[in-house]
């Protein structure tokens, strides 16, 4: 299917907050991304599991707009009831209602700080104490006051236990105590929905139990979340339905039993035993 | 030694050494000012491929001469003959060491800014920040980390490189040597009190340079955000 032929009508589905329609994403001659769709409903957890290389830290940018869409259309419900669409290669355009034209980059920072992304690295500032990653984005952006901020961050690191942690180096912090704080530094700005991008992959699983008892926490906030993961237990357990992106495409988007009850192709089914054994 | 050391004959001209000082530093604090500013800029810059190939080969060929060199070519060209108003010793001073700080600078802070970890600028737009909130709060605090140990060297050279200011008659503290060595024919007191003043004014800046390299290296200030 050509990118250049994305059909233009909206496939939200009434309660989605979230709906992805045929989003298409090419690095030079690879498709990365072809023709993924989806909904997210308010609350709902999405795992997405799936090869290497099968574009899911890819699909997750794509929905931070950190990546231009080659083709396809999001649209965020929410407080911005925003759709952006890219069906060339020219750049993401908003298409709602009456603002229509190119995204600007306020509408961009404005749609992000409802999303909250956990990136797989970490991506502390590690020029930065605990505090001072947690209080920017909330003093630069959101212009919150430098005591409600730190007040909220002291709250959130008790919560995710690194109280004791709060005036540290990220330097300092074990790799799970690193993820925390990034998870910590997302929900800071109060999203509506959060990122998770193999968030336990670089964690030995001492630590990877860590983060995934702060995730089970956010599940109990009642966040939507999309949560990119190899640990099929822990998405089972964790997730409403789960995604198997391979290649760039969505094969199968299922509840955690349906899909390894009826796994839609055999790779589907190859894959789920794969990480059954590697448990 | 045989040498008759006479200090006093000196002492008359004191005041010829203290403003020449004065005019050091004030040399010294507008180049490092002038120079910083303006290389930070075209730094920030080179990062666009076409302001790449317009000011490499500026910033090669500021780079390529002697600071001496950069500075008479500046005296003779900002007369005038060339650029229809003469511009005072002074200001040719700061002007071309300007120049020689900001292209040193600009390099520097090329390659700190393309070693900002893409990791980091992605953490600040996923957040929500602007372009210029991520340059100034994630960016310039990496840039300023990387680039402070060899700045600081930069500004002390600066510092002693005022010296050369002399040449165009600007009244340092070394044309104040010069005017005393003409009058009384005591070179070596007078060039030895010149080594004293820059002892005096180099030695604490180098100790300053370590303490800000020393707070760089931890991350700068308590107050992060």
């Amino acid at each position: 299917m050509s990118a250049m032929n994305i059909p233009r009508a909206s496939a939200t589905v009434v309660g989605e907050i979230l709906s992805v329609h045929e989003v298409w994403k090419r690095f030079g001659q690879v498709e990365v991304l072809r023709g993924v769709s989806f909904g997210l409903r308010q609350g709902e957890i999405l795992g997405v599991i799936g090869p290497s290389g099968g574009g899911k830290t890819t699909l997750l940018r794509c929905l931070d707009l950190l990546e231009t869409l080659d083709g396809g259309q999001i649209n965020y419900r929410g407080s911005h009831n925003l759709m952006v669409v890219s069906d060339d290669a020219r750049g993401l355009r908003s298409d709602s209602g009456t603002d229509k034209g190119p995204l600007s980059e306020d509408g961009t920072n404005a749609l992000r700080k409802d999303i909250g992304f956990v990136f797989q690295g970490f991506n502390l500032w590690e020029e930065r104490t605990v505090l001072g990653n947690l209080v920017l984005a909330p003093m630069v952006v959101l212009a919150q006051p430098r005591g409600a901020a730190e007040e909220r961050a002291r709250e959130l690191c008790r919560q995710f236990g690194l109280g004791d942690k709060i005036e540290a180096k990220v330097t300092q912090l074990s790799g799970g105590q690193r993820q925390r704080v990034a998870i910590i530094r997302a929900l800071m700005m109060e999203p509506k929905i959060m990122l998770l991008d193999e968030v336990t992959s670089a964690l030995d699983p001492v630590l990877t139990v860590e983060v995934m008892q702060a995730i089970r926490q956010l599940r109990e906030k009642g966040l939507t979340m999309i949560v990119v993961t190899h640990h099929l237990e822990f998405a089972s357990s964790l997730c409403d339905r789960i995604m198997f992106l391979s290649r760039g495409e969505a094969v199968q988007i299922d509840t955690p039993e349906n899909l390894r009850s009826a796994p839609a192709s055999p790779e589907v089914k190859q894959f789920l035993e794969v990480l059954r054994d590697a448990r | 030694m045989n040498y008759d050391w006479n200090f006093t004959r000196i002492l008359p001209y004191w005041k010829a050494f203290l403003s020449g000082t004065g005019v050091t530093l004030l040399l010294t604090t507008l180049v490092i000012s002038c120079g910083t500013v303006f290389g930070v800029a075209v730094g920030l810059l080179l990062k666009r491929p076409l302001a790449r190939r317009i000011l490499y080969p500026v910033i090669d060929v500021v780079r390529a001469l002697p600071p001496l060199v950069l500075i008479l070519f500046m005296y003779y060209l900002l007369t005038q003959q060339v650029i229809g108003t003469t511009v005072q010793a002074f200001w040719v001073y700061v002007i071309a060491m300007s120049l020689n700080l900001a292209a040193f600078t600009a390099d520097l802070v090329r390659a700190a800014v393309e070693n900002v970890p893409t990791g980091a600028v992605d953490a600040g737009r996923a957040l929500g920040m602007s372009r210029n909130q991520v340059t100034r709060h994630v960016v310039l605090p990496h840039v300023l980390r990387e680039t402070i140990p060899a700045m600081t060297l930069l500004y002390v050279g600066m510092l002693k490189m005022s010296s050369l200011a002399s040449v165009i008659n600007v009244r340092d503290v070394v044309y104040a040597a010069q005017t005393v060595i003409a009058d009384i024919s005591r070179s070596l007191e007078a060039w030895t009190v010149v080594a004293a003043i820059f002892v005096v004014l180099v030695v604490p800046a180098t100790y300053a340079a370590r303490r800000v390299e020393t707070w760089a290296g931890r991350g700068g200030s308590r107050r992060d955000a």
